[in-house]
């Protein structure tokens, strides 16, 4: 009778090997992504990316996929978001009078040269995780850095170059901190992304902030962030936490704004 | 199924997830490619697309944490491995 045996020490010794070749393997993969050749990388996958994402963007605008799939419920609630938009639109057109008077004043004090780019918006979230977005940049020479936004709301800036796109960082994503400062009163904060376009702010406990409020970029002028939507006050506590967030659906963004600053030029 | 097939259908998996990172919400093509890990032996290849997406995504300078998509299929991918033979129906 024929018999066979199990070489146990193969056995053992394949699964106490095993994990260390994944995490070995692992490593290089990762260490592969780190070391300089990163930008490559990049630079190939969004040449690789650009004319699937090119295509979706050009579908989706003449499809409107979306509408097709609309329910009854959908447009409701689209129409009691209009109503907040338009409601918003006209506190906004009131808050544009005041900056324009504004800029008339400080525009003489800065020797800002501009030119602005319209990028097509290729990815967004909720493609995109960590709240980032992928423009197209054509053959723009942008080198990151460049502010990024839609109207009057600033919405971050670009970060990096993938050939002809760029990866762009909202500042509402998480843990990113923008100087701001709040329209109304002019108290400094400092606005923290909390990630879907919404940030956090802390102030101190006797600033009079009031829901509706727009929080101002510190550094750009007639450029806003969002306006406050909540206050939360704590009585053992020297600062209340405000919260606001884009006064745009990101995921609604099909345009965005870049500004090419040559300030001091 | 035969081998043949096996690696024909692991490979338009494969094409097919690497699409889906450039057209579908992130989450989708994260979930598809860790349920892939199930239905093929040493599917590696979950990792690399996670990885893609957090290298394609995610902020240079990104201060929340680091590369967390791929660290989440690393951790799926090796917990996998590891309790792989000791299920039945596997």
């Amino acid at each position: 009778m024929k018999m066979n045996y199990l070489h146990g020490n193969d056995i053992k010794r394949k699964r106490f090997f095993t994990p260390f070749v994944f995490l070995l393997l692992l490593l290089i993969i990762l260490l592969l992504f780190l070391l300089p050749i990163k930008p490559f990388f990049l630079s190939s996958l969004g040449s690789l990316g650009y004319p699937i994402w090119k295509a979706k963007a050009s579908l989706s605008e003449k499809l409107f996929l979306g509408a097709l799939i609309k329910t009854r419920i959908s447009l409701v609630a689209e129409n009691q978001s209009l109503r907040e938009d338009l409601l918003a639109a006209e506190l906004k057109a009131k808050e544009n009078e005041i900056l324009k008077e504004e800029l008339k004043i400080l525009q003489p004090f800065f020797k800002e040269t501009s030119s602005e780019f319209y990028s097509l918006v290729l990815a967004k979230p909720p493609q995109t995780p960590y709240d980032t977005l992928i423009i197209d940049i054509g053959q723009s020479n942008f080198k990151g850095g460049e502010r990024v936004f839609f109207e009057s709301v600033l919405l971050g800036e670009i970060t990096e170059i993938l050939g002809r796109t760029a990866k762009v960082r909202l500042y509402s994503s998480g843990g990113v901190e923008t100087k701001a400062s709040i329209g109304r009163i002019g108290i400094s904060v400092t606005a923290v992304g909390k990630g879907g376009g919404n940030f956090e702010s802390r102030v101190h406990d006797e600033a009079e902030i009031e829901k509706g409020d727009f929080v101002i970029a510190a550094d750009m002028v007639g450029k806003f962030l969002g306006q406050v939507e909540g206050v939360e006050e704590n009585p053992t506590s020297a600062f209340k936490l405000i919260f606001f967030r884009f006064p745009l659906s990101i995921s609604d963004l099909r345009w965005v704004t870049v500004e090419k600053s040559t300030l001091g030029q | 199924m035969n081998i043949e097939n096996k690696i024909f259908v692991r490979i338009v998996i494969d094409v097919l997830l690497l699409i889906s990172i450039f057209i579908l919400p992130w989450w989708f093509t994260v979930i598809a490619a860790a349920i892939s890990i199930f239905f093929f032996k040493f599917f590696l290849e979950s990792v690399v697309v996670a990885l893609i997406v957090d290298v394609l995504y995610a902020p240079s300078s990104f201060v929340a944490g680091f590369y967390l998509i791929t660290l989440g299929m690393v951790f799926i991918f090796i917990f996998f491995q590891i309790i792989r033979k000791k299920l039945i129906f596997y």
